[in-house]
Formats: structure tokens, sequence, C-alpha cells
């Protein structure tokens, strides 16, 4: 059965067909909504939210964009929303690594983890502006619309984010970060 | 020497670097190490994984979507829905179908009558319907298969009066019942192409009324050939 009959089906109310969507992308939602939140707890519940609100906006998805992307716009602004809403986070909380289930060889889930750590320790505005960009590829018009800040500002937060990663991922090789190129 | 700010660094990897820079990272090593580290992490940025969900999310959601009535229709049990409860029934059906049909075959002419009807399939289900449909329920899936084990048993009834000769063969209405048959048949090979019972029945069904058309035409006296 193709997409769309699916999307059909559940705009309908079919369980089915539902479950069959959130096998499909299921992933993808969780994985934008992890990476934003930053903890477990906080994702679940944000990722939960995002599959009820495009449940509930199925009727009026007409098709202009591809589904996958009109559902993954809907996850970040889901996670966006649920961070404005909440306050129960503790800033920098850890506890990552061991709960994210990555596939793939050795040294490439190695590195992914260093990277998934180091995302996890930047700042939340920094995260967010460089999980958008460079992991989801959003435009800083997109992220700037997202967030309620100028593309100015989002490309700022971006370079100063990149610039971070690098330090906590030289950190996290054992080379202490140098200043040599801080001047 | 004045190295590049390392949020500088950052930005070329989006940027070209203005000539000055380029310059600088010509002759400065451990800038365009950076700037090489730096692309390195946003490719790997780029490539990270998906991330499974925990296994308990579809419970929740469901319980969730459920509560707020977005799920309306009960999610079928896989059974329902499997080519082989289909395959299953359908079998039940032909083989059911056979006895009674040799059992219609063996009555006495004047029993019950199919009150001169043409065609086979006269309840206003069509066999391709019903094979199309898919039960979410086990009550629908029951109400279909007598639907379909109606049709079948009406099909032999017909013919078996056909064959009846006192009550006068109608070589023509005999077609029709045969093609209600073809039809059943048909449908039901569509849900299970391989299946050697139902090709036998689906190729009797064929000859029989290839037959039928023979005795049709052989029986015009215009022909045409």
């Amino acid at each position: 059965m193709v997409e769309i009959e699916y999307i059909d089906r559940a705009r309908r109310g079919d369980g089915d067909a539902i479950r069959e969507l959130y096998k499909r992308y299921s992933p993808r939602v969780y994985a934008v909504v992890r990476r934003l939140a930053g903890d477990d707890a906080l994702a679940e519940d944000w990722a939960q939210e995002a599959w009820i609100r495009a449940i509930r906006a199925l009727p009026n998805f007409r098709g202009d964009s591809r589904f996958s992307t009109w559902l993954h716009r809907i996850a970040v602004n889901s996670a966006l929303h649920g961070r404005r809403w909440r306050d129960r986070r503790t800033k920098n909380e850890v506890a990552l690594p061991p709960a994210l289930p990555i596939h793939g060889r050795a040294e490439q889930t190695a590195l992914r983890l260093t990277l998934e750590q180091a995302l996890q320790e930047l700042p939340e505005g920094m995260r967010q502006v460089l999980v958008l960009h460079d992991v989801e590829g959003y435009t800083h018009e997109d992220i700037g619309e997202m967030l309620g800040v100028t593309a100015g500002t989002s490309k700022s937060q971006l370079f100063k984010a990149r610039a971070r990663m690098r330090k906590l991922l030289e950190t996290s090789h054992g080379m202490e970060g140098e200043e040599a190129c801080n001047t | 020497m004045q190295h590049l700010m390392i949020e500088t660094i950052a930005r070329l990897i989006d940027e070209a670097p203005t000539a000055e820079q380029a310059g600088h990272l010509e002759e400065c090593d451990k800038c365009s190490a950076t700037l090489e580290a730096m692309r390195a992490d946003h490719a790997a940025l780029r490539n990270l994984p998906m991330i499974e969900p925990p296994p308990a999310g579809w419970q929740q959601l469901e319980e969730r979507l459920r509560e707020e009535g977005l799920i309306r229709r009960r999610t079928a049990p896989p059974i329902w829905r499997s080519t082989a409860f289909r395959v299953a029934a359908t079998i039940a059906i032909f083989v059911f179908g056979a006895f009674s049909g040799i059992a219609l075959m063996n009555m006495q002419p004047g029993g019950s009558r199919n009150g001169g009807r043409n065609g086979a399939t006269s309840e206003g289900a069509s066999p391709s319907l019903i094979f199309a449909t898919e039960p979410s329920t086990p009550e629908e899936a029951i109400q279909l298969y007598r639907q379909a084990e109606a049709l079948y048993l009406e099909a032999l009834t017909r013919v078996a009066q056909l064959d009846d000769q006192q009550a006068g063969a109608d070589p023509v209405a005999r077609l029709a019942a045969l093609e209600g048959i073809a039809s059943i048949t048909r449908s039901a090979l569509d849900q299970a192409p391989a299946d050697p019972v139902l090709n036998g029945y689906h190729l009797t069904a064929l000859a029989q009324r290839e037959a039928t058309i023979r005795q049709i035409v052989a029986s015009q006296p215009g022909r045409w050939f």
C-alpha cells in the first residue's frame, strides 16, 4: 500500500494506518526531538505530543509538501513549544549514551556517541540551532521563524555552537583546548 | 602570528574566506587543522543516525489517541487480515460448496427452483467486491465468508437446475451460471494465485463454460464458421 493510502486511512481514524506511519517515521521524529530535548524523559513526552498534533492536524494535510517533511516540522515545533513551557530540566542533565540505540560499526558508533554527548553539553540555544541547521538541514530563515529570532542571530549562534562543539570534542579526545585559535 | 578566531573558522564551513583569511589558512597549520576538524564535525553531524523511540512508545501513543478519539476503528488482529485466513476461508467455501453441489445435482426435478434468474450472483454482492473487502473484525470476516458461500451455492444451484433435462436445459442461462462460478474462482485466485485446489476449480469452471459456448454456437442455425 502506498503512503497516501495510509495517510488517507489515518485521517479517518484507522489505527492500523496510524501505526504504519508511526513505524515508518517514529525514528526520525524521535531523533530530532531527542536531540533538541537533551534527555529521554522530555523527548518521550515531546515525541508523543508531536504525534498527537500530527494526527489531529492530518485532515489539514493537503500533500503540498512530503508527509515526512510536514511531520518533521510538527515534531520540531512540538519540541520547541515544549521547551518554552517547561522549566523542570536542569541545565546539561546527562544520561544520554546508554539510552541511544545507535547502529553501525564500532568506530562510527564511538564517534556518534561522542558527538551526541557533546551536543548534549552545549547550552540549549546553541544546541537547538546546531541541531536544526547542521543535523536537520534547516535554513537560518526557517530557524529564525521557529525560534522567533532573526536569521542573523541564528547564524551567529551557529558559529558559536560549532566553536563550542569543537572544544568539547577536543576535550573528549584528550586534547586540552588550546588557546591558539582564540585570539 | 594572529590566529583566526574560532567562530570565524566555524563560519568558513559555509562561507568562502576573505583573501586575508585564505592567506592565513595557507600559512597557519593550526588554524587550517581546526577548519578541517570542524568540517569533519559538520559532516559527522549531517550523518547522525535516526534514533529508535522507546519500545513502549506506540502503546502509549495509541492509548492517548484513543482517549482523544483520534483512533476510531478498532485495530484488527493480524489473523483477520492475513492471506492465510482468506485462503483457508476460500478453500472451506469450495469444499463445502462442492458437497452442496453434489447434493443439489442429485435433487429430484421440481425441487426448489431459483425463480428464473439468469445470473448466478443475484444477491447484489459481487464476488470480486467480497474478496477485495478487507475485514477488520471477526464478525466482518464471518459475514464476508457467508456472502461468498451464498454466492457459490447459488451458482451451483443454478447449474444443477439447468442440468435438469426435465426442466428444459437453457444453455445461455447455464453459461451465465458458469460465468458466475468462474468469477468467484478468479477472485479467489487473486488472493492465492498458486493454490492448486483453486486452480483446479477455476480450470473446471472455464472448461465447462467453453463446452457450453460450443453447445450454444453449434445450436445456432446461422453459424459464422
